[in-house]
């Protein structure tokens, strides 16, 4: 991978929003959350780059800081080499139509006034790709693609489930051919038995364009399906990544063990047996995040440093970084990990 | 629909840089086709549109045949006073006369001119500075929206009719000045209804969305925005223009109105509540044309919510 060029490259990423909204829109306020705080990683093309924490800890504003929905407080984003925040409107325009958005919620994420097929054509339309035969014989395509009928394109989104409708949004995503697309949780408002479907269709996808995927989801399990590198997320901090193997069966921070444990094993002698790292009360606010390492206030082997000194997000093995002053391998047996 | 040959296909591709941007429009159904199936369904607003009509044609075309057949609505004349004045209603006059002889019909007929003239150009008077105020709050946030919306709360926080009154003293009594006057104090419930529709369309993803694919502003306004949150202007204006109505009508109760004899259902009422026990018709008649009339835009109003509603069955 390591010799390969970067499709994304993000840099000390930051991201701080008011505390207090006020009479002037927060742009006196003296408080701020902390949502992302000093993140980095890359991206290499067509590779699935997994983004997992728990509600709050800022991988989705990390995703929309990327797309360039909110602007970075500090801290560079690179696509394909070229700083995003140094674009001018025509060349973040053009950035655009190489990266694309898959959103949470299927309700939210189509504007009920327009029909599907205005809805998959609209990348299409806003780049004025195609005349509108076109684009109409390109989107009943995808719609087949994606697993729905052709036939519906005159439809409008209440008249489809919630399963129907993320394929509609995932249409939408794939109609340029983006090189990389940020799932923002994908299936996370999808039962189970869809999560499954989509999670599939997004792998064939990947593997007909050769996209890239940056997967922000907060279920390990899920995660695991689709990735091949994972990154761990908490309070805004990235504390650990690795390849997804590797973290999966040798985590290193203690952050990322006690979140594999809680994931469930199908059988039950294991499950009795096996070591749990339960995490007491919950993750503190984010704004006033605690001082040096975020996770010293829950954190199972907390040493007087780790409330001074910010650990760095150091390489640990090849490939593998970790942020943590005690970092080491917590070995988990495949057999008990539910994967 | 037909697949396009291969020989088509590749004109088409010919043609797609020079054709440039164009929507792709074919839809089967539309927005506004579907509201108006929903809106046929619910008769209570159907009734109230035929209403509507009814009396928007009547009083336009009232100088063909009311005048000729009722007589002149603002005539006095001492032998009408002597022969006609104060009659029940009767055959030759449906609604009775008043004391001056003159048929309460056909002044009734002329007040609809008023009120539907005052309803409709003082909402769309309220509606434009309202949309124009309430977009720019909306869309600017910050201070924009501080000044614009506190402006709001300041207007809605003086006796609405008591300021309307101020307004007609200063600027002088006539129609036109009513329509303004009504129309200018208006627009703070209409911003704020625009505004916050703008508000809650803008938090949703499918704006994230538009913006993503990279859509202009202009875009995502006229395409996303907009139709998202249009509806709840248009119920709001329909039903904001009964209100019109009765704000006239008060007007001309208390003498601020249309200038006498230019009938007028609220000076008519005023004019009758002197004859209550005696002629109680001359209140009664220019009553329920009020009634009628606002009642109608409010069912309107209501049919056009749970029309316009996308996700209402179509059952």
């Amino acid at each position: 991978m390591a010799d390969k060029t970067p499709l994304l490259k993000v840099e000390h990423l930051c991201k701080e929003f008011p505390a207090e909204s006020g009479t002037f829109g927060g742009r006196f306020a003296k408080r701020f959350v902390s949502a992302v705080n000093d993140v980095s990683f890359e991206i290499y093309p067509g590779e699935t780059f997994g983004l997992v924490g728990e509600s709050g800890c800022g991988k989705s504003t990390t995703g929309r800081t990327i797309m360039h929905l909110t602007s970075p407080t500090s801290g560079k984003v690179y696509f394909q080499g070229r700083d995003i925040s140094e674009m001018s409107k025509k060349e973040l325009k053009e950035m655009r139509r190489d990266m694309q958005f898959i959103f949470q919620d299927p309700y939210a994420s189509l504007n009920p006034r327009m029909t599907i097929g205005e809805i998959v054509s609209e990348p299409m339309t806003i780049h004025g790709i195609g005349t509108k035969e076109e684009r109409i014989e390109r989107v009943r395509e995808l719609l087949q693609v994606v697993g729905l009928n052709p036939e519906h394109i005159n439809r409008y989104p209440h008249e489809f489930s919630g399963g129907q409708r993320q394929r509609v949004g995932i249409a939408r995503a794939f109609i340029l051919r983006p090189k990389l697309i940020i799932c923002d949780e994908p299936v996370s408002a999808l039962d189970v038995s869809i999560q499954a479907q989509v999670l599939n269709l997004l792998k064939e996808l990947q593997d007909k364009y050769g996209t890239a995927y940056l997967f922000i989801a907060h279920d390990l399990s899920v995660v695991q399906h689709i990735s091949d590198r994972v990154a761990v997320m908490y309070l805004g901090k990235m504390v650990e990544l690795s390849d997804w193997k590797t973290l999966y069966t040798e985590p290193h921070h203690p952050y990322t063990q006690s979140l594999l444990s809680a994931v469930p094993v199908p059988d039950p002698d294991i499950q009795k047996t096996r070591k749990r790292i339960i995490l007491a009360g919950d993750p503190p606010s984010p704004i006033d995040p605690p001082s040096g390492c975020r996770f010293h206030t829950r954190c199972p082997m907390a040493q007087d440093i780790c409330s001074k000194e910010i650990p760095g997000f150091d390489e640990v093995a090849s490939g593998h970084y970790c942020a943590c002053h005690f970092a080491k391998p917590f070995p988990i047996k495949e057999s008990h990990i539910n994967l | 629909m037909l697949e396009p040959s291969p020989t088509q296909r590749a004109g088409m591709a010919a043609t797609a840089d020079t054709k440039g941007v164009k929507k792709p429009e074919e839809k089967s159904r539309t927005l506004w086709g579907d509201a108006f199936k929903r809106l046929r369904k619910n008769k209570l607003a159907v009734f109230a549109v035929i209403w509507i009509i009814f009396i928007a044609l009547v009083a336009i075309t009232a100088d063909l045949w009311a005048e000729p057949w009722l007589g002149s609505p603002t005539a006095s004349d001492s032998v009408a006073m002597a022969t006609t004045s104060l009659l029940p209603p009767s055959a030759e006059h449906p609604f009775g006369t008043d004391p001056l002889g003159r048929d309460i019909l056909v002044r009734v007929i002329y007040g609809a001119r008023v009120s539907l003239s005052v309803g409709i150009m003082a909402t769309a008077i309220s509606t434009a500075i309202g949309l124009v105020l309430g977009a720019v709050a909306a869309f600017y946030g910050g201070i924009w929206d501080t000044i614009i919306m506190r402006l709001a709360d300041v207007f809605l926080a003086f006796p609405y009719i008591l300021f309307v009154v101020a307004m007609i003293a200063v600027i002088g009594q006539s129609l036109t000045n009513v329509f303004i006057a009504i129309g200018i104090l208006g627009w703070p419930s209409i911003a704020r209804v625009f505004r916050s529709a703008i508000l809650t369309v803008k938090e949703n993803d499918y704006v994230d969305a538009a913006r993503a694919m990279g859509a202009s502003d202009a875009r995502i306004i006229a395409r996303h925005i907009f139709p998202n949150s249009v509806a709840s202007i248009v119920v709001y204006a329909t039903m904001n223009i009964g209100g019109a109505i009765l704000t006239e009508s008060s007007l001309s109760f208390l003498g601020m109105g249309v200038v006498p004899p230019t009938p007028s259902w609220g000076s008519m009422i005023q004019a009758g509540q002197a004859y209550l026990q005696t002629a109680p018709w001359m209140m009664i008649m220019p009553g329920l044309a009020i009634l009628s009339t606002v009642l109608a835009f409010t069912l309107l109003g209501d049919g056009l919510r749970d029309a316009l509603d996308v996700k209402m069955k179509d059952a």
